[in-house]
């Protein structure tokens, strides 16, 4: 990123901000409108729709290329070559989604030669600690910090996949391993895994709740979810039904004692957190909640290839939401 | 955290340009010192809804012969029915425009309550009609049913989530599910009755946004109204792939979309109507090229040609797309 494009990204960063703030009412008019003048930016900014379309035909124009060069070469590196491509546009342009995407097509690539999983694990190991400082760093213009705590979500939920006990036992990244070792592996690194797969949830939540780190609450958040998932599916401790009506129950008591937690502190927050938004768009986050249902909570539609017709055990448990047939 | 943010900040107090009262707090956000977990909390609550609806559903399919129908049916519509009795106590009155404006709700628990008393509503109402079969042969009403019933709700207690549902469940009872459309279209050889179906639902959802936005009565679901409508139509025609018809239909329409969405600044229309017109174009084109090269080539030719485009239609604009 050029100098002047990175001095209007901070300077676009700020306006941003203030104009955050103006909705929230914390500052009048006239002071975003000094802010704006103080910090100009002569950039044509690319909104989030447009950032999304640009990543879907980037998306396709590497996956083109990558099939042309192996049509044409036999050249079987493509991860590695989508990886190369997507890490210089993240560099060159700020945009996250390429450095997320960069990562996973790295992963991706160590799918295919021997020993890949050691690979998962020890790359975003190693990653980690550059990505974090990255995402951190003032000599970094705010898109590239975006970019590094991207690049840094998906080596951690990289980290997990590896780690995981069903990955390990099913050999999820070994599919395209054509030399890999038939069976599960040794009693040890099983034990190794099976401590891990507890192990590496509990520390990213940890080191969230204890630096407010957004993407480690986030990634601790989903894979504590999934080590549940991994424990009900070797472990029956209860009929599956029981598990989830208990945990849901139990998820959503704990999220309201929290939110009476947080909100009964003085200023209404504790340690750093607080359940208010904090100058955020909140029509924007309710048309996502809204979208979330339609994909999550859409019944199961009926047959139209023929009339409606009475039958016994016809029609299906839900409507406006849940779908499990009785 | 925003380490540009922050170093600005005590400069704008120096200058006069923030009020120094509000410059703490901001500095605080700015320097990740103070972090909102509101998102976190609603898409958990979110989370534990979706389970504790499977978690009965489940319940009563494997436990049906002990438990009864008569137990099912009375123990779910009980659930369902504290619930609604508990939204209804803490809702405000009833009013076309939007309940909370932009702010949160009061009770963080009030949306996702609303959603469980109604998907154990639909839930109950769907039991009954598969045990005690009161609408006999026609059963595939129950969705339009629970489908105006939602819509009810939504209205009533100013939801966008259970609009959405009520919409995707009307949508379900003309036979498309709206999450599965783009599995359907890549996994599925459509009939002709899906395709017209979801067009005409779509176009329904379309009109009814347009009528809302119109009278100012709920205008704020206008956007959930349109941008599925869009999607059902656009995903209708693409059922239908196959056909270089249809794919020439789906071409015209997305961009026709695209023009108007970009006219009116509707980015996320803009967004469906441009892939949608180049996923027609790509097929209309690939269909005419049976070398595995050419295809590739297309595949890179052709996003480049997309992305030179898209940044020259957006410098035309005066604000981000």
């Amino acid at each position: 990123m050029s100098p002047d494009a990175a001095r209007a990204d901070r300077n676009a960063s700020i306006r941003a901000a203030a104009r955050a703030w103006r909705e929230a009412g914390a500052i009048d008019e006239a002071a975003l409108a000094a802010v704006e003048a103080a910090c100009p930016d002569d950039r044509r900014r690319v909104g989030p729709v447009f950032r999304v379309l640009l990543f879907v035909f980037t998306l396709i124009a590497v996956s083109g290329a990558c099939g042309f060069i192996w049509t044409l070469l036999g050249n079987p590196s493509d991860a590695v070559n989508a990886a190369l491509a997507l890490a210089g546009m993240a560099w060159r342009w700020g945009y996250p989604l390429y450095a997320g995407a960069a990562v996973a097509a790295l992963l991706g690539s160590f799918t295919v030669v021997p020993g890949g999983r050691l690979a998962w694990i020890a790359l975003p190991l190693i990653l980690a600690p550059f990505l974090i400082r990255g995402a951190e760093s003032f000599r970094l213009p705010p898109s590239l910090r975006a970019s590094c705590a991207a690049a840094l979500g998906v080596a951690l939920a990289g980290l997990y996949v590896a780690v995981n006990v069903a990955s390990y036992d099913q050999a999820w990244l070994e599919v395209w391993n054509q030399n890999r070792s038939a069976g599960p592996g040794s009693e040890g690194w099983r034990a190794l895994v099976w401590t891990a797969t507890a192990v590496v949830p509990v520390a990213c939540l940890a080191i969230g709740l204890s630096t407010r780190r957004y993407v480690f609450l986030i990634v601790g958040a989903g894979t504590t979810v999934a080590s549940l998932i991994t424990l009900r599916f070797y472990v029956h401790l209860a009929p599956l039904w029981a598990i989830l009506t208990l945990s849901g129950a139990l998820l959503a008591g704990l999220v309201v004692v929290l939110r009476r937690h947080l909100d009964s502190s003085p200023g209404k927050e504790r340690g750093g957190f607080t359940a208010e938004p904090l100058f955020e768009d909140l029509a924007r986050g309710r048309m996502l909640e809204a979208g979330a249902a339609v994909l999550s909570l859409s019944p199961e539609a009926r047959p139209v290839h023929e009339e409606p017709r009475f039958s016994g055990g016809g029609g299906s448990f839900g409507g406006g939401g849940s779908s499990s047939e009785f | 955290m925003n380490p540009d943010v922050a170093r600005a900040i005590p400069e704008m107090v120096e200058s006069g340009l923030l009020p120094a009262g509000e410059a703490e707090r901001l500095l605080r956000v700015a320097r990740g010192e103070l972090v909102s977990v509101f998102w976190e909390l609603r898409a958990l609550l979110y989370v534990g809804v979706l389970m504790i609806t499977a978690g009965v559903g489940l319940l009563v399919k494997e436990n049906l012969d002990r438990i009864g129908p008569v137990a099912v049916a009375a123990g779910i519509g009980l659930a369902a029915a504290a619930a609604l009795a508990w939204v209804a106590r803490t809702a405000p009155p009833f009013s076309w425009r939007e309940s909370w404006g932009e702010a949160p709700s009061p009770n963080l628990a009030f949306d996702y309550v609303l959603l469980l008393g109604v998907l154990l509503a639909a839930a109950d109402l769907a039991y009954v009609e598969v045990h005690f079969t009161p609408l006999g042969a026609a059963w595939p009403w129950h969705l339009l049913i629970v489908s105006v019933f939602t819509g009810l709700a939504a209205f009533r207690f100013d939801s966008r989530v259970v609009f959405s549902l009520s919409l995707s469940t009307f949508a379900a009872w003309r036979g498309i599910s709206a999450s599965g459309l783009g599995g359907d279209l890549f996994w599925e050889r459509a009939g002709d009755a899906l395709p017209w179906n979801a067009i005409a639902c779509g176009a329904l959802f379309a009109l009814l946004g347009f009528g809302l936005k119109r009278t100012g009565r709920k205008a704020h679901f206008e956007p959930m109204a349109v941008t599925l409508g869009w999607l059902l139509i656009l995903g209708g025609l693409a059922l239908k792939l196959e056909s270089a018809a249809w794919a020439a239909a789906l071409l015209l329409t997305g961009a026709g979309l695209a023009a108007g969405a970009y006219r009116f600044r509707r980015f996320p229309l803009f967004a469906f109507g441009v892939i949608a017109a180049y996923a027609a174009l790509s097929r209309l084109a690939i269909y005419g090229l049976h070398e595995d090269l050419l295809g590739c080539a297309w595949f890179f030719v052709t996003p480049l040609l997309m992305i030179a485009g898209l940044i020259l239609a957006q410098r035309r604009m005066k604000e981000p797309l």
